[in-house]
């Protein structure tokens, strides 16, 4: 009883939030089950969902990884970077993730330092309990070009950049079952060179359901975003085959608009799971013409 | 590709196939070409030539108002560089910039043109022009600063109806009127409130009216009066010579009749003449004429008149089959030997033929069909060419000059490496010039762009492009030459027009055969230009070129752009080249693959140049997020081909 009222705070938590920084912050794994970790995230490719889930390992880890959505475009291209490390500390866990987004004309950045804890100790209703909070800078950068010369938008600068945080929580229900939120941008940063330019709260909910298995997780999650007043749901599922040499990946995740995505990935896991070598294909359902459809993400991961 | 001059022909004179030839078409080229100053003309029942390509901002000055902060710079506008005036205004109510010029002569025009956008408060524009009476007028184009995207003002100060009044300036005994052949000053202001900009370009003098061909004389009715009125005649130097003027039945260039010209001249002089009867001839652009020889060998003067000035030009080796004579006036116009500028509106001498000692025989024959003067419209269609001058350039440039003037090649440290510096000296109304011959295919180009270091002289500073068949196209650049600084030089097709015809009146860009930087001007001085870099510009069409497929090229204009309403680049618009007509189908999406608007035009485009607008918002007319997105062209051709292009495009506020 005292489960599901927890529960159905976090739900009515979730009407009153809205928005966000661009999310270019998810490394392959993450994209191949649809951008739903939320209630499983658990490794430092997700930090940026929510750093709670963090406090699962054990163990340092590192990712790094590497984008270029729509790789055939014309001129420019869109290049997507991102590191997270994630490790054990006293009495939590402790993250660190840079995520990078640039074009030729324009770029952002977001740098994130988390920590997170068990919490269950401190509340007897709860049993396994993890929350987590973290600090985040962001930045937005637009190359100056005779555009930007005349166009009062950029009369103080072509760059800006704010601070703001996040928090997270993931909680086992029952024997594999998860829930976790996250609340981002809580204090909505002004990212606007000229105008108010607000990233949105963006909060999120998963429910999800996780067993171990040959050192990694099967799993499957739904989770649901509120983003300004757009909403998006995610679905992905992950299961690890040859003895847990290969994981593979999918997910779909839909929303407001006409946004539709089919993603798959798999990853690579050798050296006793320390080692993944992660890769994640993503296509719009709903996009523009076939010429330029799906992005292509690749990334290792490395636990010490 | 080619650049056709659609109307009237203007020829550079064809010698019969003889060792001769080759010699006389070059020097006659350079004769007409290099002494001439002609107005580059837009369209049919108008012309212009630019008097300010605003590329040199430090040529204006600024001042203001009590109250007010202001500022001029330049701005890189799509590659080609415009004078931004900023202001913001206090308590204060004006600012403006201006441009002095020593004796600027507008009378071959009749109005000004120039192209202009802003940004912040709309206030109104003023343009006004001193003259030398130091009166000023003025007119006022209300609430026109804030123009987001170009616009062309033509403001006119002659004619029934003109724009210009007079505002202030000038005393008693100055005569309230416009004098157009000696501006002074060129003045653009901003008069208002606020605070914002303004960004001029391409500032030029225009001229609205048409001209009709105007027949001198057809010699069909064997009448010695003329078309003008005039009584046509002869002249000779005393009782010893002989000359005759008939109108011959056998053999015209077309019609019943040409006039024929029989002369025994010893070594006198003599000709036949024509009056123009004070017509009004200063929207001609050229004199063109039917002529052959009896004899082989026939050199003889062309001569125009007016205002007690008589002007002659040389014509060599007149051919015995009739060939077209196409001389620009402007060979005429404007020296101090030559005609002024204020003798064309009523031309009171005569075109006659003369035949002198040194130059013609001692008697002979010759025909003339056809007299007339035109107007040559405009010649649109790309050019370019390339030189980096790193090469033996010394060898690959030839330079001649007028008889008035001397010039001097050499190698100096240029823009980038090495530049070509030329050195001239030249008396009133002289020129001089450097060339260079090649085979160059240009056809991928719409324009050049050089680097150009002035110095000592304010000078006209002419570029010209010659094909294989010797037709020359050319623009001209005023008081250019007097800048001491690396100035950027972009030469687009659209401002080049028909110099002089050679087998054709198509300039034939896949086969240039020369390019030609002419110095020119009335007074005397000395001087010295660096030239370099000269470089194609990539303007098949406009943007990069892509060559995806059918899509040529592609430009996004306002990118990134500010969809806020404040006037400035609130919308992107995305040109695309098209190589055939096709269906094209336009799609924003965002970075997440979910298309934000389809823009995709109804109906086949045509080939060419096409443009779609996106103004930031969504398909249910919500405002996009500032971030990154992505614009998707695919293009099915109508006749096969097809091809798509994805670029990115960046929202701000």
């Amino acid at each position: 009883m005292k489960k599901l009222a927890a529960i159905t705070i976090l739900i009515l938590i979730s009407k009153s939030v809205i928005h966000s920084f661009d999310a270019f912050t998810l490394s392959p794994r993450i994209i191949g089950v649809g951008s739903s970790m939320v209630a499983i995230s658990s490794d430092e490719g997700s930090l940026f969902n929510g750093v709670a889930g963090a406090s699962h390992r054990k163990h340092w880890s590192f990712t790094a990884s590497y984008a270029m959505p729509y790789i055939n475009l014309d001129d420019d291209d869109i290049r997507q970077g991102y590191l997270g490390i994630v490790g054990p500390v006293r009495n939590g866990s402790l993250s660190f993730a840079w995520g990078n987004l640039s074009t030729n004309i324009y770029s952002e950045d977001a740098i994130l330092i988390g920590y997170a804890k068990n919490i269950a100790k401190y509340f007897d209703f709860l049993d396994k309990a993890f929350a987590g909070i973290s600090l985040k800078y962001l930045r937005k950068d637009y190359q100056a070009n005779r555009y930007t010369l005349i166009d009062p938008v950029f009369q103080q600068g072509n760059d800006i950049d704010a601070f703001t945080f996040d928090i997270s929580y993931q909680q086992e229900i029952k024997n594999k079952l998860r829930v976790g939120f996250s609340f981002e941008n809580l204090t909505k940063p002004d990212l606007g060179l000229k105008a108010k330019d607000e990233v949105e709260r963006v909060f999120r909910i998963g429910i999800a359901f996780v067993k171990p298995k040959d050192n990694h997780y099967k799993c499957v999650e739904l989770s649901g975003e509120l983003n300004g007043d757009d909403f998006f749901g995610h679905f992905g599922a992950e299961y690890p085959v040859f003895n847990g040499l290969l994981i593979l990946r999918s997910g779909y995740e839909f929303g407001s608009e006409r946004l539709s995505n089919l993603s798959f990935g798999f990853g690579i896991s050798t050296f006793k799971s320390k080692f993944t070598l992660d890769y994640a294909f993503r296509i719009s359902l709903k996009g523009a013409d076939d010429d330029m459809n799906g992005s292509h993400y690749a990334g290792i991961s490395y636990g010490y | 590709m080619a650049i056709n001059s659609s109307f009237v022909y203007c020829f550079l004179i064809r010698p019969t196939p003889r060792v001769a030839t080759t010699q006389f078409s070059v020097i006659l080229l350079l004769s007409l070409s290099f002494f001439a100053v002609i107005l580059p003309l837009s369209t049919s029942t108008a012309y212009a030539f630019l008097i300010d390509d605003m590329e040199n901002f430090s040529a204006y000055s600024v001042s203001g108002d009590n109250g007010t902060s202001y500022s001029v710079d330049r701005v890189d506008m799509d590659g080609n560089p415009a004078i931004m005036h900023t202001f913001t205004f206090t308590t204060g109510s004006w600012s403006q910039i201006e441009r002095s010029f020593t004796s600027l002569d507008l009378t071959r025009g009749d109005s000004i043109r120039f192209k202009y956008r802003g940004g912040g408060t709309n206030n109104n524009l003023e343009i006004k022009l001193v003259d030398g009476d130091t009166e000023t007028f003025g007119y006022t184009l209300n609430s026109v600063t804030a123009s987001p995207t170009w616009q062309t003002a033509t403001v006119k100060f002659e004619g029934p109806s003109p724009d210009f009044s007079y505002w202030w300036g000038g005393d008693a005994t100055t005569d309230k009127t416009l004098d157009t052949d000696t501006i002074k000053k060129i003045e653009f202001a901003i008069s208002g409130n606020g605070s914002g900009y303004i960004i001029i370009d391409d500032l030029e003098l225009y001229q609205t009216k048409t001209f009709t061909d105007s027949t001198l004389d057809d010699f069909n009715d064997s009448n010695n009066t003329n078309n003008f009125g005039g009584t046509n005649g002869v002249y000779v130097e005393d009782a010893t010579v002989s000359c005759t003027l008939s109108y011959y039945e056998t053999s015209p260039y077309e019609g019943a009749r040409c006039a024929k010209i029989e002369y025994s001249r010893g070594s006198k002089y003599c000709g036949a003449y024509f009056p123009l009867n004070s017509t009004d001839l200063h929207l001609a652009t050229h004199l063109q004429f039917y002529i052959k020889s009896e004899y082989e060998g026939e050199s003889l003067k062309i001569e125009l008149g007016s205002a007690n000035k008589n002007h002659k030009i040389t014509y060599y080796n007149v051919p015995t089959s009739w060939t077209k004579v196409c001389i620009v006036l402007e060979n005429y116009r404007g020296g101090s030997s030559e005609i002024p500028d204020s003798g064309w509106y009523a031309m009171t001498g005569n075109f006659a033929i003369g035949f002198e000692e040194g130059i013609s025989r001692t008697s002979g024959t010759v025909y003339i069909d056809d007299v007339k003067f035109i107007r040559n419209p405009p010649a649109p269609g790309p050019v370019f060419t390339i030189d980096d001058f790193e090469g033996p350039y010394l060898v690959a440039y030839s330079t001649a000059a007028d008889n008035n003037a001397t010039i001097t090649k050499s190698q100096v440290s240029g823009y980038s490496g090495y530049g070509l510096r030329l050195d001239y000296s030249m008396n009133n109304g002289a020129w001089v010039v450097a060339y260079r011959e090649m085979y160059a295919d240009f056809n991928r180009g719409t324009g050049l762009r050089f680097r150009l270091y002035g110095g000592s002289a304010s000078k006209d500073l002419e570029v010209k492009i010659a094909d294989k068949d010797n037709t020359v196209f050319y623009k001209k650049f005023l008081s250019k030459t007097g800048y001491a600084y690396w100035q950027t030089v972009d030469l687009l097709f659209t401002e080049l027009s028909l110099f002089s015809k050679g087998d054709d009146d198509d300039l034939s860009l896949s086969l240039v055969s020369k390019i030609y930087f002419a110095v020119s001007g009335s007074g005397s001085a000395n001087g010295s230009i660096i030239i370099d870099d000269l470089e194609v510009l990539n303007l098949g069409a406009p943007g990069e070129v892509v060559n995806r497929g059918i899509i040529q090229s592609v430009l996004v204009e306002n990118n990134p752009f500010s969809p806020n309403d404040d006037g400035v680049q609130d919308y992107v618009r995305f040109n695309y080249n098209l190589l055939e007509p096709a269906n094209v189908k336009f799609e924003i999406v965002d970075s997440s693959g979910d298309r934000i608007i389809d823009l995709s035009p109804s109906g086949i485009q045509q080939a060419g140049t096409n443009s779609i607008i996106w103004n930031g918002k969504t398909a249910s007319n919500k405002r996009v997020r500032n971030g990154l997105y992505l614009f998707h062209i695919r293009a099915n051709g109508t006749n096969g081909g097809s091809g798509n292009y994805t670029n990115i495009v960046a929202v701000v506020r």
